[in-house]
């Protein structure tokens, strides 16, 4: 389905048009991916981010008995190994009920396995070039096969012949925005949240206020002092 | 105008290829109307969660995401703002607790014009 024979000598490597999925259509050759910590460094160098845990080896060994990885790069490599069928992808509209049921650790390592489950041709518009909307449903899971992620992706792919294509008009209300709430604390299982709250300086849950906005303006917001707090 | 602090998306390719992904659209800039490579969508949210974790250091993990809509492309040197507001929270019976955010980015274009990107909406957990 993504390659092409062009001639007896060429393969054309390309991603798939919108005509040219089916519902059904899973896609499970994607390579696997072992995480360490050189995509844990490579990632924190690109979106900066300041997780206690993915850059506290220590912390995390005590918190959760394990050296985590960072969750946005488990999110994105999640989301990349479901790239097969999107290789012409012009967007993504959305995401939906993705959400951690576990944890992983820089070792571990993730594959996912990617299934067309909607199908929905755009109404064509003069002048412009006709597209489709194709929901991936997307399942990660570990070396051991543990649930990592499972979620909806809903891209937007070029139709390259429309004749070919199919009216399809599938509901894509039919996933569910909000995530299921009995299955939020899954993967704080075996996370000792008492012993974050030990070893970290600074405001914790208790301390929230609800409702707060922040407003980045170039500072980390409320700097622990020491306090009696700080100083447990 | 509220001036505020913003993170410059750079190493957009990059990411693409740190997290295997092959949509042509973020590494062949003649793959998009614009002629431009379009930044991966986890690379905005990446940033608006590192923005995220600078509001709140001691946020210990994002567990998931209740809706995440991306409102317009982005693009390499484009400066990303989130505006972030906590509006629930549920304690959990061993201590430490959930919370909801949702989290509105800006960008700041290379021509000083600025739009909104990114609404999303994401459950994360405190101590």
């Amino acid at each position: 389905m993504s390659t092409t024979p062009a001639t007896d000598h060429t393969i054309l490597v390309g991603g798939p048009y919108w005509e040219e999925l089916s519902v059904g259509d899973v896609y499970v050759e994607f390579p696997a991916l072992t995480l360490n910590e050189g995509h844990a460094a490579l990632h924190q160098s690109i979106v900066g981010d300041r997780l206690r845990l993915p850059l506290d080896a220590t912390l995390s060994q005590r918190v959760a008995h394990r050296r985590l990885a960072h969750p946005m790069l488990v999110c994105d490599v999640s989301i990349g190994q479901s790239t097969l069928p999107t290789q012409r992808v012009i967007g993504n509209l959305f995401y939906r009920r993705l959400m951690l049921r576990r944890l992983p650790a820089i070792g571990d390592t993730l594959r996912s396995t990617t299934e067309i489950v909607a199908l929905k041709r755009n109404t064509v518009k003069e002048g412009r070039k006709p597209t489709g909307l194709a929901v991936l449903h997307i399942v990660t899971s570990d070396q051991e096969g543990r649930a990592i992620l499972d979620y909806w992706r809903c891209a937007m792919l070029p139709i390259s012949d429309l004749d070919a294509s199919q009216p399809h008009a599938d509901d894509l209300s039919q996933f569910p925005a909000d995530l299921p709430a009995d299955q939020l604390t899954d993967c704080l299982e075996g996370i000792n949240l008492e012993a974050y709250r030990v070893e970290v300086p600074g405001a914790h849950f208790a301390d929230l206020a609800v409702p707060t906005t922040w407003k980045l303006d170039g500072a980390t917001a409320s700097p622990a002092r020491l306090s009696s707090r700080a100083c447990r | 105008m509220e001036a505020r602090w913003g993170d410059s998306v750079t190493g957009a390719p990059e990411l693409a290829r740190l997290s295997l992904n092959i949509a042509k659209a973020h590494t062949d800039p003649g793959s998009h109307h614009s002629g431009q490579r379009l930044v991966y969508g986890g690379h905005t949210i990446g940033i608006a969660a590192a923005q995220i974790t600078k509001a709140l250091p001691n946020l210990v993990t994002i567990i998931g995401w209740h809706h995440c809509n991306h409102l317009a492309p982005v693009f390499e040197g484009d400066v990303l703002r989130s505006t972030i507001t906590l509006d629930d929270s549920e304690a959990l019976p061993a201590g430490g607790g959930l919370v909801t955010f949702q989290c509105n980015v800006d960008a700041q274009r290379a021509d000083g014009s600025t739009d909104a990107v990114l609404d999303w909406r994401l459950v994360g957990a405190m101590a």
